[in-house]
C-alpha cells in the first residue's frame, strides 16, 4: 500500500514536472506571439478534452504497456493547465511593469527570465497546482494500462468488489491529494511574502 | 546669421499620431536640449508631454519629423542597446517588487556586462549620492521604502550606467508633498555632478520653475513656449502661458520672489 | 524491508519499461471480475504445463487489451465472441457460431496478429432477470411475454444499457414493445438490490453474474435471438502459439470445462465471498 501510494506520488511528480518544462517555455515564447499562442492554446486544449481511455488506448498502440504510457497521458493533460496559467500571469503583468522593463533596455531573455517569469510566478504556481491535482487522480489510469499507483488498486478494488482495497486507494488519492494542497498553500506563502518583501 | 548651440537632443518637426486617432498626440515639435541641461517640460494631463518624453527611447514612434542625439537620427540606433543609454524613472511603479534594491539597480549594468565587482562598487556609489545607505538598504525590497526612499532608488538606477539622457516622468509626482521640495533639492545636487542632460516632465508649475534651466509648455500636443523660467516669468510670448505661470497677481510675485532666490544661490 | 521495496517501486515507477524475462507469457486480462477469473484460470492452466507466465490484468478497456496485444505486450487474454463482433469488428450480430469463429480468426489475424482457440461453452450475454415469485405472477419466462408486459413493470438497469445499439433501444425496435412503467439507473452491484427489495421487477444482468445462482433469479430466454453469444475464448498471438505449441491443447480443454454455470458460481465466489481470483481459479483446476 505505502509502495502504491509513493510509486502514485512519483508518477504524479514526473508528469507535472515534465509538462512544466514544457509548458513555461513554451508559454515565454509564446505569450506575445497571440496567434501562435492561440493555436497552442486550442491544440493543448483539444488533448485535454480526449477522453483518457481513448488516449490511453492510443498511446498504448505506440508506447505499450506500463508507466510510460501514464506519464505521457499524464503530461499530455497537464500542460494545459501549466501553459494557460503561464500565459495568463505574464498577460496580466501590469503594462507599467512591462514598459519599464522595455525602457530599461534589458535583453529579451533577461527581461523574460528576471522580470516577466517571478511576476507572473503566482499565476504559474496556482496552474501548477491544478496540474497536480489533476494529475493525482489521473494517474489512477496506470491501474489501466499495467502501470503501477494506486489506480492498480482501486481499479482491482472495483473489478471484484473488493471494498478494502477501493477504499485504502480512495484514501490514498485523498491523502496524497491532501498533502499537495498543503504543499501548495506553503508554496504559494513563500512566493507572496517574496514579492511582497 | 545665428550659429546653432552644440545640442544632445534635437527635436525637429517631431509629430506623433496614435494608431486610430485623427488627432496629434504631438504636432510640429522643434526644439534643441544642451549637453547637461535640464529641461522641464510642463503641461496639463492628456497635454502629450509624457509623449514627447516617451519619443526618446521609442516607447513611441514618431509618424512624422525626427529626433537626434548627439547629431546622430533616433532610427539609426539599435533599440535594446539606444534604451540603455537613457536613463528612465516614472512615477510610483518603476521598481520591480520582487527584486532587492541592489537587484534593481544592477538590471541595466548586467544588461551591458559590467563586471560583477563594478557593478557593486556602482551601486554603493549610487546609494550614496542619493543619500540611502547602502549596507541598509541593498538587501532592501521597495515595499519596504518610504515613497521617498523608492523614488531615490528610482533616480539612482536610472543614473547607475552614466547614461547619456536622464528621461524623469513626474518621479515625485507620488510622494508627499511636504517632502518634495528636499527631493527637487537633492535631484538638482546630484545632476550637478553627474552633468547629465535631463528630460523632467511635470504638471507641476513650481516644480518646473524651480528645477528646470529651460522649460517647455506644451498644450494639446503644440509647444507654447520655450525659454528660461527668468524670460518665460518675466515675458510669458503667449496668453496660455501667461495664465500658467503667472497665474494671479499674488502667485506671480511669489514665484518670482522663489526663483530670485534660486539665481542667487546658484 | 518495507521501505526498500516502496523505493524499488518508484524505481519501477520511473523506468521506462518494466521488461520481464523475456521467455515468460504473458497473459492479460480487461478489468472486471470475470475476465481476472478467466485470465487467471489460462495463466494457472499454462503454469500447470510449465509455462513461465506474467500477469499483465486490470487492462482499461477492450481497446486498451487489443493494442496491448497487437504490440506484443501481452501474448494472451480472455475475449469474448460477441464483442469482438459487434464492439471491435463494428459486425452486424450473427448467429451461426462457427461463422463468427471463422470471421474473427480472419480479421484478427490480419488486424492483431493473432488467433482464437478454442470458445468455452459458457455465455456471458446480457439478459433479463426477474424473480422466482414475480416470474410466477406474471407468467413471465421469455423477452417476448416481457416486451408485452413492460408498460406494468419497473426495470433497473446500469447506465449503458440505455444508452447501448444492442442495450434497451435495440431491444425495442426488435421486440417492439418494452416500454416499461419506469426505468432506474443503479450501479452495477446495486441492480439487484432494487430487484430483491421490490423497487423493481425487472433487472438487466450478464448471464454468468454470480447473484443469479445466489438469489435463485429467472433469465428471461431470450425466445426471437436478439443478443449475440458471448462464449469466452483465449485469444492469442500467432508467433506466441508457435512457440508454445502445447498451450492450444491445454487452453481447449480448460475451455471445455467452463459451462456458464460453472463460471456463474466461481463469480459468485469472488463477488460475494470476496475469494480471490487465484483461489477460485485453483479450486477449479484442482476438482477434475
Amino acid at each position: 500500500m505505502i509502495a502504491a501510494i509513493l510509486a502514485h506520488i512519483a508518477l504524479c511528480a514526473v508528469g507535472v514536472a515534465v509538462a512544466a518544462t514544457i509548458a513555461v517555455p513554451a508559454a515565454l515564447i509564446f505569450a506575445d506571439r497571440p496567434k501562435f499562442e492561440r493555436s497552442l492554446s486550442a491544440l493543448l486544449g483539444a488533448l485535454y478534452t480526449v477522453p483518457s481511455l481513448a488516449l490511453l488506448a492510443v498511446l498504448v498502440q505506440f508506447i505499450g504497456l506500463g508507466n510510460t504510457s501514464v506519464e505521457v497521458a499524464l503530461v499530455m493533460y497537464a500542460l494545459y493547465a501549466i501553459f494557460r496559467s503561464t500565459v495568463t500571469g505574464l498577460r496580466s503583468i501590469p503594462a507599467e511593469q512591462r514598459e519599464v522593463a522595455v525602457a530599461l533596455g534589458l535583453p529579451r531573455l533577461k527581461r523574460r527570465l528576471q522580470i516577466d517569469l517571478p511576476l507572473a510566478l503566482p499565476a504559474i504556481l496556482s496552474g501548477l497546482r491544478v496540474a497536480t491535482l489533476g494529475s493525482i487522480a489521473l494517474a489512477t489510469l496506470g491501474g489501466y494500462v499495467g502501470g503501477s499507483g494506486l489506480g492498480t488498486v482501486i481499479f482491482t478494488g472495483f473489478a471484484l468488489q473488493n471494498r478494502t482495497m477501493l477504499v485504502q486507494g480512495a484514501i490514498g488519492v485523498v491523502t496524497i491529494a491532501l498533502l499537495a494542497e498543503l504543499a501548495f498553500r506553503a508554496l504559494e506563502r513563500v512566493v507572496r511574502l517574496r514579492a511582497s518583501g | 546669421m545665428t550659429i546653432e548651440a552644440p545640442y544632445a537632443l534635437r527635436f525637429d518637426r517631431a509629430s506623433v499620431r496614435f494608431p486610430g486617432s485623427t488627432t496629434y498626440a504631438l504636432e510640429n515639435i522643434s526644439l534643441h536640449v544642451a549637453p547637461g541641461e535640464l529641461l522641464t517640460i510642463v503641461g496639463a494631463s492628456g497635454s502629450g508631454k509624457s509623449t514627447l518624453l516617451r519619443c526618446v527611447n521609442r516607447l513611441v514612434e514618431l509618424c512624422d519629423g525626427r529626433i537626434e542625439i548627439d547629431g546622430v537620427a533616433l532610427d539609426t540606433f539599435a533599440i535594446d542597446p539606444l534604451r540603455r543609454t537613457i536613463g528612465y524613472a516614472i512615477q510610483g511603479v518603476g521598481l520591480f517588487a520582487h527584486l532587492t534594491v541592489a537587484e534593481n539597480l544592477a538590471l541595466v549594468p548586467e544588461s551591458l556586462g559590467w563586471p560583477r565587482a563594478r557593478i557593486d562598487a556602482r551601486i554603493d556609489e549610487m546609494l550614496a549620492t542619493v543619500r540611502l545607505d547602502p549596507q541598509v538598504y541593498r538587501r532592501r525590497r521597495p515595499r519596504a521604502l518610504s515613497g521617498g526612499q523608492a523614488q531615490r532608488v528610482g533616480i539612482a538606477r536610472a543614473l547607475m550606467s552614466f547614461p547619456r539622457l536622464l528621461l524623469l516622468d513626474e518621479p515625485f509626482g507620488a510622494v508627499d508633498p511636504i517632502l518634495r521640495p528636499q527631493l527637487q533639492a537633492e535631484l538638482l545636487d546630484v545632476l550637478r555632478d553627474a552633468r547629465t542632460t535631463t528630460l523632467f516632465v511635470t504638471h507641476d508649475v513650481d516644480e518646473a520653475l524651480f528645477l528646470g534651466d529651460r522649460i517647455a509648455v506644451i498644450d494639446e500636443g503644440r509647444l507654447r513656449a520655450l525659454g528660461t523660467p527668468r524670460a518665460l516669468l518675466d515675458r510669458p510670448s503667449d496668453d496660455f502661458t501667461a495664465e500658467l505661470l503667472c497665474g494671479d497677481a499674488l502667485l506671480h510675485e511669489y514665484r518670482r520672489a522663489r526663483l530670485a532666490v534660486r539665481e542667487r544661490g546658484q | 524491508m518495507r521501505r526498500r521495496t516502496a523505493l524499488a517501486t518508484i524505481g519501477g515507477a520511473l523506468a521506462l519499461a518494466r521488461c520481464a524475462p523475456a521467455q515468460s507469457l504473458r497473459i492479460g486480462s480487461k478489468n472486471f471480475a470475470e475476465s481476472i477469473l478467466l485470465a487467471e484460470l489460462y495463466a494457472q492452466r499454462l503454469e500447470g504445463i510449465g509455462i513461465p507466465i506474467e500477469r499483465r490484468f486490470d487492462l482499461g478497456s477492450t481497446q486498451i487489451a487489443l493494442a496491448a496485444l497487437s504490440r506484443g505486450d501481452i501474448d494472451c487474454y480472455p475475449e469474448y465472441t460477441g464483442t469482438a463482433l459487434v464492439d471491435v469488428l463494428h459486425h452486424a450480430p450473427m448467429r451461426d457460431g462457427a461463422a463468427i469463429l471463422a470471421l474473427l480468426r480472419e480479421r484478427f489475424e490480419a488486424r492483431y496478429h493473432a488467433t482464437w482457440l478454442t470458445p468455452a461453452p459458457m455465455n456471458d450475454s446480457q439478459a433479463l432477470a426477474t424473480t422466482q415469485a414475480l416470474s410466477r405472477r406474471y407468467h413471465l419466462t421469455t423477452l417476448s411475454e416481457c416486451s408485452r408486459l413492460a408498460p406494468r413493470l419497473r426495470l433497473a438497469t446500469i447506465q449503458e444499457f440505455l444508452a447501448r445499439p444492442d442495450g434497451l433501444p435495440g431491444l425495442q425496435r426488435y421486440y417492439g414493445g418494452f416500454h416499461f412503467r419506469s426505468v432506474r439507473t443503479y450501479d452495477i452491484a446495486l441492480k439487484y438490490e432494487a430487484l430483491l427489495s421490490g423497487k423493481a421487477d425487472v433487472a438487466t444482468a450478464f448471464t454468468t453474474d454470480g447473484a443469479i445462482a445466489a438469489h435463485g433469479l429467472v433469465l428471461l430466454r431470450d425466445d426471437r435471438g436478439f443478443w449475440p453469444t458471448y462464449h469466452a475464448a483465449p485469444v492469442v498471438r500467432i508467433a506466441t502459439l508457435a512457440r508454445y505449441p502445447k498451450m492450444r491443447t491445454a487452453l481447449d480443454a480448460l475451455s471445455a470445462r467452463l459451462s456458464t454455470a460453472a463460471v456463474a458460481s466461481m463469480n459468485e465466489r469472488i463477488e460475494s465471498a470476496q475469494v480471490s481470483p487465484a483461489s477460485v481459479a485453483r479450486a477449479f483446476l484442482q476438482q477434475q
